[in-house]
């Protein structure tokens, strides 16, 4: 139980996709020009990873190694394909706007990498409070991306207006340069957080030895 | 070789479970998805020509087609296969109140798919609205705002409907903009003409 609250935490804070181990940057930087649009990225995403997950860890004693790398591709691409079609038929305003990165969820490098690095060696119960976690992890940074940048950039978040009447939106911040500078500050910002958690732990800890 | 018997095998099961389950998943999401797709349709054709309530479809036969555009890659429709399609508006009491048309123009992002309303009498454009667009957020995907848009509203095929003449272009998105004024101002005279030629049969 301990080890699953473990696996499922890691994802959201040490080592989290976007701000730690950095990968998925590509939705990450293109889609998150507003709130929805990162959120609903994130919560396809992590759909397809807990899915896919789930299924890879079942089948990872029925899929020889050699072509584990093709086999683990259709499963996730058969669940990229099943969202995609569930979002054209159901929430066709946000599909139009996330358009071609729906699909390009096949190459996201989170998925595959917790295929390979997790799924494929743990247990189903395991994997999947790994990939939750992963997924969760994704979806608050997307949407925090998406929602600092729309704020700046268009004075709304989820399409709220927020700014004061006076406020001139700032474009440059929800077109792709814009990506670039949120992300690096939040980095920073999260770097500064994550030190000063660890100074305070490390300081407890000379405490209790001394 | 029997292990690369066994990858074969495994690797296929999938391949066809996967094949299977989308199949599922397409038919159960496809009347669902036309619907959106004719709805979206629907609303446009009707934004653009004020006070219709519906609408016809006229498949028109333009003699020579509209013109080819190798920007867009579009072919020329017109042809029996593929007809011009124009959609003539109704008002409540089942009166044409003009019709509209779908034209395209090369954007900065891709192509700029938009719907053209004209008036029934005095053929004079009563709207623009936009269908499809890849432009830069907050730049060219202004070709969205009504200001843009409204300017093409009572131009004619008198009219220039070019930009820096009669219609303004939006600052920082000239492609984008351009676009939109070529798509409306390329294919309004074929259109006309042959929503000429429909209403005389």
């Amino acid at each position: 139980m301990n080890k699953m609250i473990k696996d499922f935490l890691r994802g959201l804070w040490d080592e989290h996709p976007t701000f730690r181990i950095m990968i998925g940057m590509c939705p990450t930087l293109a889609v998150t020009t507003a709130a929805i649009n990162g959120f609903g990225m994130a919560v396809a995403t992590t759909f397809v990873l807990v899915c896919s997950s789930i299924l890879i860890s079942v089948l990872k004693k029925v899929i020889p190694g050699g072509v584990r790398i093709p086999a683990y591709i259709i499963v996730i691409a058969t669940f990229v394909t099943t969202v995609d079609y569930i979002m054209q038929a159901f929430t066709p305003d946000l599909h139009e706007s996330l358009g071609v990165f729906i699909p390009l969820i096949v190459v996201n490098c989170i998925i595959l990498g917790r295929a390979e690095a997790y799924a494929s060696k743990m247990p189903v119960v395991w994997s999947a409070f790994d990939a939750l976690g992963m997924g969760l992890g994704f979806t608050w940074g997307l949407t925090l991306i998406g929602s600092i940048r729309e704020l700046l950039g268009s004075g709304t978040v989820f399409g709220f207006s927020i700014m004061p009447d006076g406020f001139t939106p700032i474009a440059i911040l929800t077109s792709p340069p814009g990506a670039f500078i949120t992300l690096g500050v939040l980095l920073a910002l999260m770097n500064v957080v994550s030190s000063k958690i660890s100074e305070k732990i490390k300081a407890k800890q000379q405490r209790a030895a001394n | 070789m029997k292990e690369s018997v066994r990858m074969v095998v495994v690797l296929t099961v999938i391949a066809m479970a996967s094949g299977f389950i989308l199949a599922q998943v397409y038919h159960w999401t496809y009347p669902t998805i036309q619907r959106n797709r004719a709805q979206a349709l629907a609303g446009s054709i009707l934004a653009v020509l004020p006070g219709a309530v519906e609408f016809n479809v006229i498949e028109a036969h333009p003699a020579g087609g509209l013109e080819d555009d190798p920007t867009t890659l579009r072919s020329k429709p017109g042809s029996d296969s593929d007809p011009l399609l124009l959609y003539q508006g109704l008002d409540g009491n089942g009166n044409p109140v003009g019709f509209a048309f779908v034209s395209e123009g090369a954007g900065y992002g891709g192509i700029v798919k938009i719907m053209v309303g004209v008036g029934q009498t005095d053929r004079l454009i009563s709207g623009v609205a936009i269908l499809e667009h890849a432009e830069t957020p907050n730049l060219g995907s202004k070709i969205e705002d009504e200001s843009f848009r409204s300017q093409f509203v009572g131009k004619g095929i008198d009219d220039p409907i070019a930009l820096g003449q009669d219609i303004d272009k939006i600052s920082g998105a000239t492609v984008s903009s351009r676009a939109v004024a070529e798509a409306v101002s390329r294919d309004l005279g074929s259109a006309l003409q042959a929503y000429k030629e429909a209403a005389n049969q």
